[in-house]
């Protein structure tokens, strides 16, 4: 046998050997990992429990007006069997059991309200749960830093405010958008004037996931909204008109009609428009109608959408041309809106519904749909 | 006479080493490609909340297109399920391609269906619509039946395109299982990033699983050889192949079985194309190439988490047809769009992908075919050199076995489907096995796939399903 094969074939061997090996060490550690996962969970059963009674426990009565450190001392005296607890566990498991009581201060911190949060709140810093969150928030890696964020603002750390506001400047987009959301849990409403006048590039998910939050706030948003509509960034812009419509505050039809004439891009206008029709303020259908006939067809179309929902008898006569003369999908939203424009409007549906072609087709198709609802 | 040949054989032997290092040099990068993809999908997965995808207003509405031909037995409980997507706002539109047995008249009797007045125009070709039919009954008002004339899958996917008025299409086949958050992650690529034109989720294997009311409740693995092959299969073209590509905007296959479309960008394409059984691919690679030509910003990407489970094959007789069904396919693909090929027009579709499945993927059968030959050859000529033979052989293997447990470790390293350790132990040593008949087995499918190309076939052959499904107890 040559050298160059038994070099090759011993390497090949130790390579195998070592893939072989690796195998039957992840499938080792599988088991490990599985049995970790179940030590971890009676950890957390563990702890809260602890975390329960101590939410749950009666404060001595505290005189009206007293100072908030009043309130601090009662809850010392209620942790101290927690703290006792997690004193006496041995240095190298302390890590494992500090992983589970946060994780049981973040699971109770998302369902929490009321006096129960304060509790929450002093335990995180008394257990040094904030500090080491707000040091994970200038970890390199934007992962750590991203959910630091998060869980900043689930355990409602006032500390955290301003690391927070820096950290919507961030580089990285999660980081950035974490931060958003727990500035808006941390800071409530007011956290829109500074998310709007420092965010950016907001994507289309982002603003699904920050809808939900800012519609909790309902009436309470429409200030910061219409404040919104003035930033440089096309997408807080988009997101504040998507929200003032989702709200529905009619009184936002004038700033909403400023942007839908005035802002440079189409795309914010054509949002703008199709949000006055989910207004449903008949103050806009002046502005609805002149627009069916711009020249941008994104304009018209979002025209068409705004005014199925409006329901306007005076756009009668520009409906039934852009059903006539419109592309397919004009003439599918203008059938959809002559549905909405009362007696007239069926009428002229009525009248289309005979033709051939896709004017039949859209008339009748919208015919179709009103008789379903 | 012997010398010439002995030369020939030499100088085969040597291409074989060098393709040999090509590819697992290949093989090597995607698998490196995909494990950091991966592991960034995990990291940002975490941050994303994929509830207020149900809740929020600002959800695109999407159109589900289901193909059917001649699924009677399963059609209501398939489309039962696909009616009950954890999504916002969605149509599922089932396509009746001509079936020959009662599909149409099962759903028209189980959703109460009538004729509509919906409007249907022909966008891109598709056979004739004879009826588009609506529920009356408002529990299946997102449901919309199309019926057609028979056209085959790519036809039928057509006529769906033409029926949807969603700007988002999502094509899968009647007969999978979407999990109930698969809608919601497939999508969520397209609400970051505007140039997304089409979005791929993984499928993956059904048999051994436990399944009730169109639902997977409990994940297994098949007691049967054949299909614990095809896991492993799977995760390396999944996890190590498509994640790999999809990382340098090669991606050139979203699965037919589960594939998310900006409508407007298949209508502009032209839609699926009627005249090759490898419709998927064929669509993609042609949207590679349109971007291209015009220079217009586009992604085409693949989404690891979302998952279609599907039946794979358990005899070898349907094995072997759905493979040479694939490789003609790819055959198409590869002459259809050979324009692409090394051209730097075309970006990495064109200078890597188009390459890699020319070369290993469509020819990687033929070479390891002749391989063999050769071998039998040389021995008849008493020409082997036994001691490179024994050491190409067994390097091949540790490669091969080594790309196998490669790709299970990606799995078992990221999403953990299979959780018990015997499952991951049972997924490795398929990883060896398979090296050991299996893939000589598929390699000798996808040459019989050149003869019957160059006969005319064209078909897709019976592919006998046995069904999963099975409803609740009780």
């Amino acid at each position: 046998m040559s050298i160059t094969f038994l070099i090759v074939l011993t390497l090949t061997a130790a390579a195998t050997i070592f893939v072989v090996l690796a195998s039957i060490l992840l499938v080792l550690h599988k088991g490990t990992v599985g049995r970790r996962v179940r030590r971890i969970s009676r950890l957390n059963d563990m702890y809260a429990a602890s975390v329960t009674e101590f939410l749950a426990a009666d404060l001595p009565e505290i005189p009206p007006g007293s100072p908030a450190s009043r309130a601090f001392r009662a809850y010392d005296s209620l942790l101290l069997p927690l703290r006792t607890g997690f004193d006496a566990v041995p240095r190298r498991r302390r890590e494992m059991h500090f992983q589970a009581l946060t994780q049981v201060v973040l699971d109770f911190g998302k369902d929490l309200t009321g006096e129960s949060v304060d509790r929450l709140v002093y335990l995180s810093y008394m257990f040094g749960i904030v500090d080491r969150l707000l040091r994970r928030l200038t970890h390199r890696r934007w992962w750590v830093r991203a959910e630091a964020a998060m869980d900043l603002g689930t355990v409602r750390a006032r500390r955290a405010i301003a690391p927070l506001t820096a950290a919507v400047e961030d580089s990285h987009p999660d980081v950035r958008f974490q931060a958003i959301r727990a500035l808006l849990t941390l800071v409530g409403v007011e956290a829109l004037r500074t998310v709007f006048r420092v965010g950016r590039e907001l994507t289309t998910w982002n603003m699904m996931e920050l809808s939900v939050d800012v519609l909790h706030f309902r009436e309470d948003a429409i200030p910061y909204l219409i404040e919104g509509l003035a930033s440089t960034d096309k997408s807080i812009v988009l997101f504040c008109i998507e929200m003032l419509a989702e709200i529905g505050f009619v009184n936002a039809v004038d700033p909403l009609s400023q942007v839908a004439l005035k802002y440079p891009n189409t795309s914010v206008r054509a949002k703008a428009i199709e949000a006055l029709g989910r207004l449903g303020d008949s103050r806009a259908e002046g502005l609805l109608v002149k627009n069916l006939s711009n020249a941008i067809p994104q304009l018209r179309l979002s025209s068409l959408r705004a005014l199925a929902r409006i329901g306007t008898p005076s756009a009668v006569p520009a409906l039934r041309q852009r059903l006539a003369d419109g592309p397919l999908d004009e003439k599918i939203a203008a059938a959809r809106a002559l549905v909405r424009a009362g007696e007239e409007g069926l009428a002229v549906l009525q009248e289309f519904s005979s033709s051939s072609g896709l004017i039949g087709a859209a008339a009748g198709q919208a015919m179709e749909e009103a008789a379903r609802e | 006479m012997a010398e010439i040949l002995q030369i020939l054989f030499d100088t085969y032997f040597a291409f074989t080493v060098l393709y040999f290092v090509g590819v697992n040099l290949t093989y090597m990068v995607l698998l490196s490609l995909s494990y950091r993809e991966i592991m960034l999908y995990i990291r940002r997965s975490h941050f994303a909340s994929y509830r207020t995808v149900v809740q929020s207003e600002i959800t695109p509405p999407v159109s589900v297109l289901a193909p059917a031909y001649n699924e009677e037995a399963t059609i209501f409980e398939s489309v039962r399920s696909l009616l009950k997507l954890a999504y916002g706002d969605y149509e599922v539109i089932v396509i009746n391609d001509g079936s020959k047995d009662g599909t149409l008249q099962r759903m028209i009797t189980e959703f109460n269906l009538k004729l509509s007045k919906r409007v249907y125009v022909e966008s891109v070709r598709a056979q004739r619509v004879r009826g588009i039919y609506r529920s009356q009954n408002a529990a299946y008002a997102n449901l919309v039946v199309v019926d057609k004339v028979n056209g085959g899958k790519a036809d039928a996917l057509n006529a769906g395109i033409n029926a949807a008025q969603h700007d988002f299409v999502c094509c899968i086949d009647a007969d999978s299982i979407l999990e109930d958050d698969a809608l919601q992650k497939v999508m969520k690529p397209f609400l970051e990033d505007d140039t997304v034109i089409a979005s791929g989720g993984i499928v993956r294997i059904a048999n051994g699983c436990e399944i009730v009311n169109g639902r997977v409740v409990k994940v297994g693995l098949s007691r049967k050889l054949l299909p614990l092959f095809q896991v492993v299969e799977y995760f390396r073209a999944f996890l190590s192949g498509r994640m790999g590509w999809q990382a340098a905007n090669g991606l050139l296959i979203i699965s037919g079985a589960f594939g998310m479309f900006r409508r407007q960008a298949v209508v502009e394409v032209g839609g699926y194309n009627h005249a090759t059984v490898g419709e998927d691919m064929e669509l993609v690679a042609r949207m590679h190439r349109y971007f291209r030509e015009r220079r217009r910003a586009y992604r085409i990407v693949f989404v690891p988490d979302p998952v279609c489970w599907t039946e794979a094959p358990e005899s070898l007789r349907i094995l072997s047809r759905q493979r040479n069904r694939w490789h003609r396919g790819l055959l198409d693909v590869i002459l259809m769009h050979r324009v692409m090929l090394f051209n730097e027009n075309y970006g990495v579709a064109g200078t890597a992908a188009m390459p890699y499945f020319l070369f290993v993927e469509l020819l990687g059968p033929v070479f390891e075919f002749f391989g063999y030959i050769s071998l039998i050859v040389l021995g008849i000529m008493g020409k082997v050199n036994t001691e490179m033979t024994i050491l190409f052989f067994i390097v091949a293997l540790f490669y091969g076995v080594m790309f196998s447990v490669g790709a299970v470790l990606l799995e078992e390293i990221s999403f953990r489907r299979y959780p018990n350790p015997k499952h991951l132990a049972l997924l490795l040593s398929m990883g060896v096995i398979e090296n050991f008949g299996y893939r000589q087995l598929t390699m000798l499918w996808r040459m019989k796939a050149f003869y019957d190309y160059a006969r005319g076939k064209k078909g897709w052959g019976a592919m006998q399903r046995t069904g999963f499904s099975k409803p609740a107890a009780g």
